[in-house]
């Protein structure tokens, strides 16, 4: 099929993959490595003409119906011939029987392309290394920990939209100082009340929204901060050996949730000028979006799961800074103990207190 | 001697079956017309008085409840309790030592014609028949009373090797003053004459004032509002010396000072401690019970000045609320910490703002006023003080506040 992608070493024709240590493209067989930019250009010249038509005619019958292939996408690998099946977002998977990388190209073409790519700087490795330091907490079982077997870990290329804007702000805030004092025959309680009007501009750049459904939201906001500054340009040769999705959430969908924390930061930010007030709250506030402007950029991330006790728990690495995230279970047994414990020593502490007080 | 009363006593029990010893035993030194004292008592009594009159003299005790209704020993029908025991004391013929208890009037009268007795000589008698008495125990109030003759028997000018001060005239002075009417005259007469023999055992007085209106210009003409600051000036007005409590019922305020003569023993935590006590009664409205709290108080603190030792406060044992109350702020607690150690175990939620994407610099102010509206003062009349307040300086050690 022509809207696949599989990169090939130059020298012994082996699926060749991105290698995150040395950010550039390596042979797992013969170890040679080249830079994604020469590979990138030696694929295109060897893919020029390489259309071929080896379609068959067939009976109308014998076609898929159009519900019978919606949602679902069908390749050929390009090692092995095997047949591909993959959803309509699959935009880089492995081969199901030659464990070939693959690159489905077809899912970066026109305006789905993105525009920038964070390239995996951590290796599978390193992701369970994480993994283990990550469960290797006080109230966590030690049987999770013992028999923690990773039941699947891959390193997924997840879709973001990044949201650039010039923020204009207006609140009026409404603010007290109370001031108390006494004479001899009363108490005094003094309030004085503020509007405390803040006008002014700020920017935010690259504030990500998840872009797939397949990634909850919680978790890769959790995996959250990526450092921006280290973004390519989209390669799609960067998502060889790893999975990704093209996006499946519109643009104008996830403007909603970067609204929301746009509102909320500039809020926090313009309350940080009122110190000195006993209370200050939001009397009213109005932001205006301008120069807005974003892009669509693919994030690296390893995703985990392991199951323990019949649940599911996955977690999540960042796979540019190695931040791994992802709930724990907790040793309930240990924890009743350890609060048994605690009420022990507190109690008698604070007996102990108004004993010596009384 | 003995068996002329012996065959007074004897006639006199005949007669009186049921109001003389609540026992079957004929006693011959003691005769008990309140019921007090155990046939037991009454031998073991009569023993110690035996051994008396054979070494010594004669003395007897009598123990009624009223001299004033007692009509069998009554003789003139007086209610002058002087002519009662100068009467008795001829009527039976005794010509040693007659102690009389009347129980209903916490009075007493010990007569004799043996020798004059001064004050000294009968305080240090009867020191600890009083002490017995103010416990109730009567059988040992008894035994001390022949106890003290003997003391005194041998040793004339004193007991103890004279180690208590009298002080001249203390009889005649008063310590309990109520013009507010919150005790019965028979708890107030009670209430002095405890008092009293503080001073007489100890030569240091303490005196509760009890008024109704402490701000009365008749009591406080130079108009001082605070009872504590009021305390004092009675006290040194009243050129009182020792330790005093004033109570203003109108208002419900309580005082005690300690003047400069016994603040070294009677420092502030003594006399903050001792108005703890007596207003746990006078919450409930026991006023005679807080008043004889303050005595008792003043007994052993002014005691221990006198032997020069510290008085150690008591603690109070916590209520029993407390330990569920304990266990309840422990649990809290320790769910605050656990909740902090548990917090590592949930790494997953949403982001609430974009702070990590806000352009560096980028915050522009056009404008930035904080407009004054309007300014509100709330004014709440101040109560006075439930709590006990305190102060302490040259002139003594004051401690006082509401009940």
């Amino acid at each position: 099929m022509s809207g696949l992608l599989d990169y090939k070493c130059p020298n012994c024709n082996a699926s060749i993959e991105f290698d995150s240590q040395s950010q550039q493209m390596q042979c797992p067989y013969c170890d040679t490595t080249i830079d994604v930019e020469s590979l990138q250009a030696m694929d295109n010249i060897l893919n020029e003409n390489a259309t071929e038509n080896l379609e068959w005619s067939q009976d109308e019958s014998e076609y898929f119906s159009s519900d019978d292939t919606q949602g679902m996408n069908v390749y050929a690998c390009q090692s092995c011939g095997g047949e591909v099946v993959a959803d309509e977002t699959t935009a880089a998977t492995k081969c199901p029987f030659c464990d070939n990388n693959i690159v489905m190209k077809n899912q970066f073409s026109g305006d789905l392309k993105p525009d920038v790519i964070i390239p995996f700087m951590h290796d599978k490795k390193a992701a369970k290394e994480a993994l283990k330091k990550h469960v290797d907490k006080r109230f966590v079982p030690q049987v999770f920990k013992d028999e923690n077997h990773i039941d699947e870990i891959k390193g997924v290329y997840v879709p973001v939209w990044l949201f650039d804007s010039k923020v204009h702000a207006h609140y009026v805030f409404h603010g007290e100082i109370i001031r108390t004092y006494s004479d001899s025959n009363y108490d005094y309680t003094e309030t004085s009340v503020y509007m405390l009007n803040r006008s002014g501009e700020l920017a935010f750049q690259n504030i990500p929204v998840d872009g797939s459904t397949k990634m909850d939201d919680d978790l890769m906001e959790s995996v959250e901060p990526f450092d921006v500054a280290q973004t390519k340009d989209f390669q799609t040769a960067y998502l060889s050996g790893y999975l990704a999705n093209r996006y499946d959430v519109d643009v104008d969908e996830c403007i909603k949730r970067a609204n929301e924390r746009i509102r909320y930061s500039t809020e926090e930010v313009l309350r940080g000028s009122t110190a000195g007030y006993s209370n200050v709250t939001v009397q009213s506030g109005n932001i205006n979006l301008s120069d807005n402007s974003y892009r669509y950029a693919m994030y690296p991330v390893w995703l985990l799961n392991t199951s323990w006790n019949g649940q599911k728990f996955a977690f999540a690495m960042n796979g540019q800074s190695g931040k791994i995230v992802g709930n724990l279970p907790m040793d309930k047994s240990k924890a009743a103990l350890w609060m048994a414990g605690l009420t022990l020593i507190n109690s008698a502490v604070v007996y102990a207190i108004a004993w010596f007080l009384r | 001697m003995k068996k002329l009363l012996s065959i007074v006593l004897l006639a006199l029990l005949l007669v009186l079956p049921t109001t003389l010893a609540s026992a079957d035993y004929e006693a011959h030194y003691v005769f008990d017309g309140s019921g007090v004292l155990s046939e037991d008592d009454l031998k073991e009594i009569d023993q110690r008085f035996a051994d008396l009159d054979e070494n010594y003299a004669t003395a007897v005790t009598i123990i009624v409840d009223n001299y004033e209704n007692d009509e069998y020993f009554n003789f003139n029908d007086t209610d002058n309790f002087d002519e009662y025991t100068q009467t008795l004391y001829d009527q039976i013929g005794i010509d040693g030592y007659l102690l009389v208890l009347s129980l209903e009037h916490y009075d007493y009268r010990l007569y004799t014609s043996v020798e004059t007795l001064d004050e000294f000589s009968e305080y240090n008698i009867l020191a600890s028949t009083f002490d017995a008495l103010d416990e109730e125990n009567y059988k040992d109030a008894v035994i001390s009373f022949a106890d003290g003759l003997q003391q005194h028997f041998d040793d004339p000018e004193g007991i103890s090797g004279g180690d208590v001060e009298y002080v001249e005239g203390n009889d005649y002075e008063t310590y309990f003053y109520d013009f507010s009417g919150v005790v019965t005259d028979e708890e107030a007469e009670r209430l002095d004459a405890k008092l009293s023999r503080i001073e007489s055992k100890l030569g240091i007085p303490a005196r509760i004032v009890v008024l109704e209106d402490f701000t009365d210009p008749e009591w406080n003409p130079e108009g001082i509002r605070d009872i504590i600051p009021f305390a004092k000036y009675l006290y040194d007005d009243a050129m009182f010396t020792g330790v005093m409590l004033v109570i203003s019922t109108g208002d419900r305020d309580w005082a005690i000072h300690a003047g400069d003569d016994v603040d070294t023993t009677l420092n502030q935590k003594v006399v903050d401690y001792m108005g703890k006590e007596v207003i746990k009664f006078l919450k409930k409205d026991d006023y005679y019970g807080g008043f004889n709290r303050f005595a008792e108080l003043a007994s052993e603190t002014l005691t221990a000045h006198t032997s020069g030792v510290e008085y150690t406060v008591p603690r109070n044992q916590l209520a029993w609320w407390w330990l569920p109350l304990a266990i309840v702020i422990g649990a809290l607690i320790s769910l605050g910490i656990m909740t902090a150690l548990t917090a590592p175990l949930r790494t997953v939620s949403m982001k609430a703002g974009a702070s990590s994407y806000l352009v560096n610099n980028s915050l522009n102010y056009h404008d930035s006023r904080d407009i004054f509206l309007y300014r509100n003062v709330v004014r709440t009349r101040r109560e006075k003080s439930d709590s006990s307040s305190s102060s302490s300086g040259s002139g003594g050690t004051t401690s006082g506040g509401k009940y």
